[in-house]
C-alpha cells in the first residue's frame, strides 16, 4: 500500500489514461451532433405546435431535463433491447458503447431543442413583420432574418451545453466503458493506486473545459457581425 | 426479459423511502454553496488583492471537474486516512458501518460552492455600475451598500439561476451511486437485486427525480413572481 499519493505515478499513468480521451471525444461529438439534429426536429415540432407530437415533445424534454443522465443511460441500456425485441430485432450482442452513444444523443436532443426553440422565440416579432413588409416570403424571412439572429442568441448556450455534455460523459464508466475514468479504475484495481488516476482524469477535464470555453468565446467574437 | 409496469410500482415504493437521503445530499450542499459562494463572489467582484487572483484562477479550473470526480476523490481522501487510523486503533467494524452520506454531503457541497459562486458573481455583475456609484455618492460604506442596495437586486436575478443549480444538485446527487450511498437511485436498485427488474427500477427512480425537479421548477416560478413585484 505505501503512500496515499505518489506524484511519480501520476506521470506514469498519464499516457494510458490520456489516450482514452478518444472515447470521451467520440461520445461528445456523436452525441452533440446527433442531439443537435434531433433537437432541431423537436424544436420544429414545438414551434409549429404540431398536434399530439407537441405534447409528446414537451413530455420528453421535461423528462430528460428532470432526471439524472446516469439513469437515462441505464434505461437505454436495459430498455432498448426489450423495445427492439418487440420488432423482432435482437441487439443483445451490441457493444455497450452504442447504448452510451444513443443515451447521450437522446439526452442532448432535449437540451438542444430548448436552446434552439428559445433562441428562435426570442427574435423580436417586429423583425419578422419588417421582413414581410419588404416582401420576403415566409421561408426567406426565416432563413435570412430570423435564423441568423437566433444563431447568435443560441451560440453561448450551445457552448455551455457542449462543455456540460463532455462532463456528463464521465459517467459512462459506470456501464463498464473503458474511457479515461474506466482506465483509472482499471489501473486502481491492478495497482491499488487509484487517486493518482483520478488526478490525471481531473487535470484532463480541467484542460478540456478551459480550452472549449476559450474556443467558444473566441468563436463567438469572430462570428459576431460588427455591431454598431 | 420482458417489461412489466407493476414492478415500477414495487421499486417506487422502495425508492421513495430514501427520498430524505437525496434531499440531504442536495439541500445541505445548496445552503453551503450559498454561504461559501457569497464571499467568493464578493472577493472577485471587488478585486481584493491576491485573494481575488487566487480565487479567479481556481474557480474556472474547479468548474471543469465533473461531479463524479469530486465524489470519487473525496471518498478516497476521507476514507483512506481513516483506514490507516482504524488499522492502528482497530476500528475496522465501526468504519465499515460508518454511513458514507457524510462523504457525499462534503463532496456535493464542494461542487455546489464552485457552481453557486459563479451564479452569484453573475448576479452581482447584473446590477448596473450606476447603483454602486450611487451608493458611494451618498456615503454608504462598502458593506452597507452590499447589504442594502446591491444584494437585494442581485438576489432577484440569482433566484431562478439558483433554482436551476438546485435542480442540478438533485440530479447530480444520484451519482453517489458510485460510492454506494443508499439514496433514491440506490434504494430503487436494492429491489432490483431481488427481482432482477432493473429497467423498472431505473424508471421508478427516474420518476422520483422527475417529480422533485418539477416541484423545484414550480417553486422557482412562484418565487420569481414574488420578486418581480418590486
Amino acid at each position: 500500500m505505501g503512500k496515499l499519493f505518489d506524484i511519480a505515478l501520476v506521470f506514469e499513468y498519464m499516457p494510458a489514461i490520456v489516450s482514452r480521451i478518444s472515447v470521451t471525444l467520440l461520445i461528445v461529438s456523436v452525441s452533440v451532433g446527433g442531439g443537435t439534429l434531433l433537437g432541431l426536429l423537436l424544436a420544429t415540432v414545438r414551434l409549429y405546435r404540431v398536434p399530439v407530437l407537441n405534447a409528446l415533445a414537451v413530455f420528453y424534454i421535461s423528462f430528460v431535463r428532470g432526471t439524472p443522465v446516469i439513469i437515462q443511460m441505464f434505461i437505454v441500456y436495459y430498455g432498448f433491447p426489450i423495445l427492439l425485441n418487440n420488432f423482432g430485432v435482437n441487439i443483445n450482442r451490441w457493444d455497450k458503447l452504442y447504448f452510451v452513444l444513443i443515451a447521450y444523443a437522446l439526452n442532448n436532443a432535449a437540451f438542444m431543442a430548448e436552446i434552439i426553440r428559445s433562441a428562435i422565440a426570442s427574435v423580436p416579432a417586429g423583425q419578422t413583420e419588417a421582413a414581410w413588409s419588404v416582401g420576403l416570403s415566409g421561408f426567406q424571412t426565416f432563413r435570412r432574418i430570423v435564423l441568423p439572429q437566433a444563431f447568435f442568441i443560441a451560440f453561448p448556450a450551445f457552448g455551455t451545453r457542449v462543455i456540460n455534455a463532455m462532463q456528463d460523459t464521465s459517467l459512462a464508466f459506470t456501464l463498464g466503458i473503458l474511457d479515461m475514468l474506466g482506465q483509472a479504475e482499471a489501473i486502481g484495481i491492478r495497482t491499488y493506486h487509484v487517486l493518482e488516476g483520478y488526478v490525471v482524469v481531473a487535470l484532463v477535464f480541467i484542460a478540456a473545459s478551459l480550452l472549449l470555453e476559450k474556443g467558444f468565446a473566441w468563436a463567438g467574437k469572430k462570428l459576431l457581425p460588427a455591431v454598431g | 426479459m420482458t417489461f412489466d409496469a407493476i414492478y415500477i410500482w414495487v421499486s417506487f415504493k422502495v425508492a421513495i423511502r430514501f427520498l430524505h437521503v437525496t434531499l440531504l445530499l442536495s439541500v445541505i450542499p445548496l445552503c453551503v454553496g450559498v454561504v461559501l459562494g457569497i464571499p467568493i463572489a464578493v472577493v472577485r467582484k471587488f478585486h481584493l488583492r491576491v485573494v481575488s487572483q487566487a480565487v479567479s484562477a481556481l474557480i474556472p479550473a474547479l468548474r471543469g471537474i465533473p461531479v463524479v470526480l469530486y465524489i470519487l476523490i473525496l471518498n478516497f481522501l476521507i476514507l483512506k486516512p481513516l483506514d490507516k487510523l482504524s488499522e492502528y486503533y482497530d476500528w475496522a467494524d465501526r468504519l465499515r458501518l460508518m454511513d458514507k452520506i457524510y462523504i457525499g454531503i462534503v463532496a456535493m457541497s464542494a461542487y455546489a460552492a464552485v457552481v453557486i459562486s459563479e451564479t452569484l458573481r453573475g448576479a452581482l455583475n447584473s446590477v448596473p455600475d450606476g447603483q454602486y456609484e450611487a451608493c458611494v455618492s451618498v456615503g454608504l460604506t462598502r458593506f452597507q451598500a452590499l447589504r442594502r442596495i446591491i444584494m437585494p437586486q442581485a438576489l432577484a436575478f440569482a433566484v431562478p439561476v439558483l433554482c436551476n443549480n438546485f435542480i442540478g444538485l438533485i440530479k447530480g446527487s444520484s451519482i453517489v451511486y458510485v460510492i454506494g450511498i443508499l439514496d433514491v437511485l440506490n434504494g430503487a436498485m436494492t429491489s432490483a437485486q431481488i427481482n432482477y427488474r432493473f429497467l423498472e427500477a431505473y424508471i421508478a427512480a427516474a420518476l422520483v427525480y422527475w417529480a422533485l425537479c418539477i416541484a423545484v421548477e414550480r417553486g422557482s416560478w412562484l418565487l420569481e413572481k414574488r420578486f418581480k413585484r418590486h
